[in-house]
C-alpha cells in the first residue's frame, strides 16, 4: 500500500509541472505589458520609460523566457503569486480566504448530490422498469444537461422568492448555503444515480442478495448494508470523477448566488482585468484537483485491493 | 412510418436500436429542427434580434411578442432563434476540431506506443487536470472575448477525452491479426493508421462528438454566462441569461427561455447519444 501511495505521488509530478507551465504560458499570452497594466491601474499618465524600464528589470520580464518561468515557479514554491492590481494585496491572501468558502459549498454540494443519487439509483434499481425507474433515469440525463447558473436563479426564485424558505444570496449563516448547494447537488446528483442503479441491478441478482433474503434479514438492512456496499465501487469512481465538474460549477454558482468563493473572485478579476487573481486562482484550483484525484486513487485502492495491483501493470506497462 | 419500418426488421440492427430509443428519437428531431431553425433564422424570426425597442421594454409574452421582451425591447424568440446559431457553431466547431486533433494523437500514441505514447499521455494528463471549464475561463482571459477564442479554448480543453478513447481501440485495434496482415503486405503506418485504425474507431468517436456538442454548447453558455464568451449585442443564450438576471424578480420570461433553450438543446444531444451508445455498444464507458 506505501509502495502504491508512493508510486502514485511520483506520478503526479509531471501533472503539476504541466499546470504552472499551462498557466505560465496563458500568462504569456494575455495582450498588453503587465507593467504598464500594474502601474497604468487608475493613472492617465503610466509612468516615465525609467519607471517602466526599473519595473521590467525587478519583476524579471527583461529575462529569456525560460528563466522568467523558473522564476515564475520559485515565487510560486514560496506562495507568492504576485499583488492584486485592485487592491494591492498579495493574490495567495486573496485566494486564501476564498477557497475555505469555495470548499465548504463542494463538500455540502457533494453530500447533496450523493445523497439523491443513491437514493433514487437504488430505489431505481429495485423498482426496475417502473414508472419511478423510467422517470428517475430521465431525470438522470436532465440533471446532467442543466445550465447550472440558471437552475441557481430558478432555484432562488423558488424558494428565495416565492416560498421565502431561504436568504436569496450572500453568505453567512448555514441558511446561506442551502439554495447554492441544492442547486449544485442537483445537477451533479444525475450521473451518480444512473451508475448506482446500474451497480445495484448487478449486485442484487447476485446469489448472496437471495441468501440473506432467504434468511429473513429485512429489506432495509439487505439493500444498505449488503448491496450498496457490494455496488460501492463504481459509486466512489463516480464520485471522485465529479469533484472536476462541481469545482467548475461552484465557478458559476457562485456568481449567481454572491457566494464569496474562488469563482467569484475570479470572475470578478476577470471583469476587472485582474490578471494575477485570475492566474492564481486557476493555477490553485487546478492544483486542489490533482490533489483531490489523488487523495480519491489512494482511496479506492484501499476499498479495493485489486486496483493498486492493475494500476501498478498499467504503470510498468 | 417507424414503425413499421421497426416492425419489418428491415433496418440495419444499429438503425433499428436507435428508433427503438424513444429518448434518442425525441433527441434527433429535436437536432434537426433546432439545426433548420438555425440555418432558416432570417425567414422564421419575427424580428430583427438586435432592433432595440424600449416602449416593449420587459414585455410579458403575448401574441405579437411570444416569448415576450427583453430589458431594452427585443423580442426573446428572435433573439432565441438567432442565438442558436451560435450555440450550434460553437458546439459542432469545437468538438469537429477536438475530435481530429484527439482521434490523430490518439491513435498515433496507441499505434506506435512507446516514446511517442508516453509523451501524448502525459499531455493528456496535464490537460485533464484542470477541470474543464476552469481552464477555458483561463484561456478565454488570456485571449480576450470572442466567438473564434470560445472555440479555441473549448477545444484545448476537450480533445484529450478523444485522444483517451481513441488510444484505446488503436491499441486493441494494432492486436488484430488483420493489421498484422497489412503489415506483412507492406502497408505502411499511415496508411494503417488512417485506412484501419481511425476507421475500425469511429462507434465510439460517433458516440463522444454527440455527448460532447451537448457539453460544448453548455460550455459556450457558461462561458457566456460569466461575460467570458460572445460579445454583446450578438444574442448568445448564456449571455442573455447573465442579463435577466438583472429582472429576475419583475420579469422572469428574460431569464427562463434562454435557460430552456439551453436545457433542452444539450438534454437532445445527450439523449441522442445516449442511444448512440446503447445501439452501437452498450459496453461502451463514456
Amino acid at each position: 500500500m506505501l509502495g502504491y501511495i508512493f508510486r502514485r505521488f511520483i506520478l503526479v509530478i509531471p501533472s503539476i509541472i504541466g499546470v504552472t507551465l499551462i498557466a505560465f504560458a496563458i500568462m504569456k499570452a494575455t495582450p498588453g505589458d503587465p507593467v504598464l497594466v500594474m502601474l497604468g491601474a487608475g493613472y492617465a499618465e503610466p509612468g516615465s520609460p525609467e519607471t517602466i524600464a526599473l519595473q521590467r528589470t525587478k519583476l524579471g520580464l527583461d529575462q529569456p523566457v525560460y528563466l522568467q518561468y523558473f522564476s515564475f515557479l520559485w515565487r510560486l514554491l514560496r506562495g507568492d503569486l504576485g499583488q492584486s492590481i485592485y487592491s494591492g494585496r498579495p493574490v495567495i491572501a486573496e485566494i486564501g480566504e476564498a477557497l475555505p468558502k469555495t470548499i465548504l459549498l463542494t463538500i455540502t454540494s457533494m453530500g447533496i448530490a450523493i445523497a439523491i443519487g443513491i437514493i433514487a439509483g437504488i430505489f431505481a434499481a429495485i423498482k426496475q422498469y417502473s414508472v419511478f425507474d423510467n422517470l428517475s433515469m430521465i431525470g438522470s440525463i436532465a440533471a446532467a444537461s442543466l445550465p447550472s447558473f440558471w437552475l441557481g436563479f430558478i432555484i432562488m426564485l423558488v424558494f428565495g422568492y416565492y416560498l421565502n424558505l431561504f436568504p436569496l444570496s450572500g453568505y453567512g449563516t448555514p441558511a446561506h448555503l442551502v439554495l447554492p448547494s441544492l442547486t449544485l447537488g442537483i445537477a451533479g446528483s444525475g450521473l451518480i444515480a444512473r451508475i448506482t442503479r446500474s451497480s445495484m441491478l448487478e449486485v442484487i441478482r447476485k446469489d448472496f442478495i437471495r441468501a440473506t433474503q432467504a434468511k429473513g434479514v429485512p429489506e432495509l438492512k439487505i439493500l444498505f448494508r449488503h448491496a450498496l456496499r457490494n455496488a460501492a465501487i463504481p459509486i466512489v469512481t463516480v464520485v471522485g470523477n465529479s469533484f472536476g465538474n462541481l469545482i467548475a460549477g461552484t465557478f458559476l454558482v457562485e456568481v449567481v448566488f454572491a457566494w464569496p468563493g474562488m469563482g467569484r473572485l475570479a470572475v470578478q478579476a476577470v471583469s476587472q482585468r485582474n490578471y494575477p487573481i485570475v492566474y492564481g486562482s486557476v493555477l490553485v484550483v487546478a492544483l486542489l484537483f490533482i490533489v483531490i484525484n489523488l487523495v480519491v486513487d489512494i482511496l479506492y485502492a484501499y476499498i479495493d485491493p485489486r486496483i493498486q495491483f492493475a494500476r501498478r501493470q498499467e504503470i510498468s506497462k | 412510418m417507424i414503425s413499421r419500418l421497426v416492425k419489418k426488421k428491415e433496418l440495419p440492427p444499429v438503425v433499428y436500436m436507435l428508433l427503438k430509443n424513444k429518448g434518442a428519437i425525441f433527441g434527433l428531431i429535436f437536432i434537426v429542427i433546432l439545426v433548420a431553425t438555425a440555418i432558416f433564422a432570417d425567414f422564421i424570426a419575427p424580428y430583427d434580434p438586435v432592433a432595440q425597442n424600449i416602449p416593449k421594454k420587459l414585455a410579458p409574452p403575448s401574441f405579437s411578442n411570444i416569448l415576450g421582451c427583453d430589458e431594452l425591447g427585443r423580442d426573446v424568440l428572435s433573439r432565441l432563434i438567432y442565438g442558436s446559431r451560435i450555440s450550434l457553431i460553437v458546439g459542432s466547431s469545437v468538438v469537429a476540431i477536438s475530435a481530429i486533433i484527439g482521434s490523430l494523437l490518439g491513435s498515433v500514441a496507441g499505434y506506435y506506443g512507446g516514446g511517442v505514447d508516453m509523451i501524448i499521455m502525459r499531455l493528456v494528463d496535464i490537460f485533464i487536470s484542470f477541470p474543464g471549464l476552469i481552464l477555458a475561463i483561463g484561456i478565454m482571459a488570456a485571449l480576450g472575448q470572442s466567438i473564434l477564442n470560445v472555440i479555441i479554448a473549448l477545444s484545448l480543453v476537450n480533445w484529450p477525452a478523444f485522444a483517451r478513447v481513441v488510444r484505446a481501440e488503436a491499441l486493441r485495434i494494432s492486436q488484430l491479426e488483420y493489421i498484422q496482415a497489412a503489415k506483412v503486405m507492406g502497408a505502411s503506418n499511415r496508411h494503417i493508421i488512417f485506412s484501419h485504425i481511425i476507421p475500425n474507431s469511429l462507434p465510439p468517436i460517433l458516440v463522444l462528438v454527440t455527448l460532447n456538442i451537448g457539453w460544448a454548447i453548455l460550455a459556450e453558455a457558461s462561458l457566456s454566462f460569466l461575460g467570458l464568451g460572445v460579445n454583446p449585442p450578438e444574442p448568445s443564450w448564456g449571455s442573455m441569461v447573465a442579463v435577466g438576471r438583472f429582472y429576475l424578480l419583475q420579469a422572469q420570461h428574460v431569464i427562463i427561455f434562454p435557460g430552456l433553450a439551453i436545457f433542452i438543446t444539450v438534454l437532445a444531444f445527450n439523449l441522442f447519444g445516449d442511444g448512440l451508445r446503447d445501439a452501437l455498444d452498450p459496453q461502451l464507458q463514456l
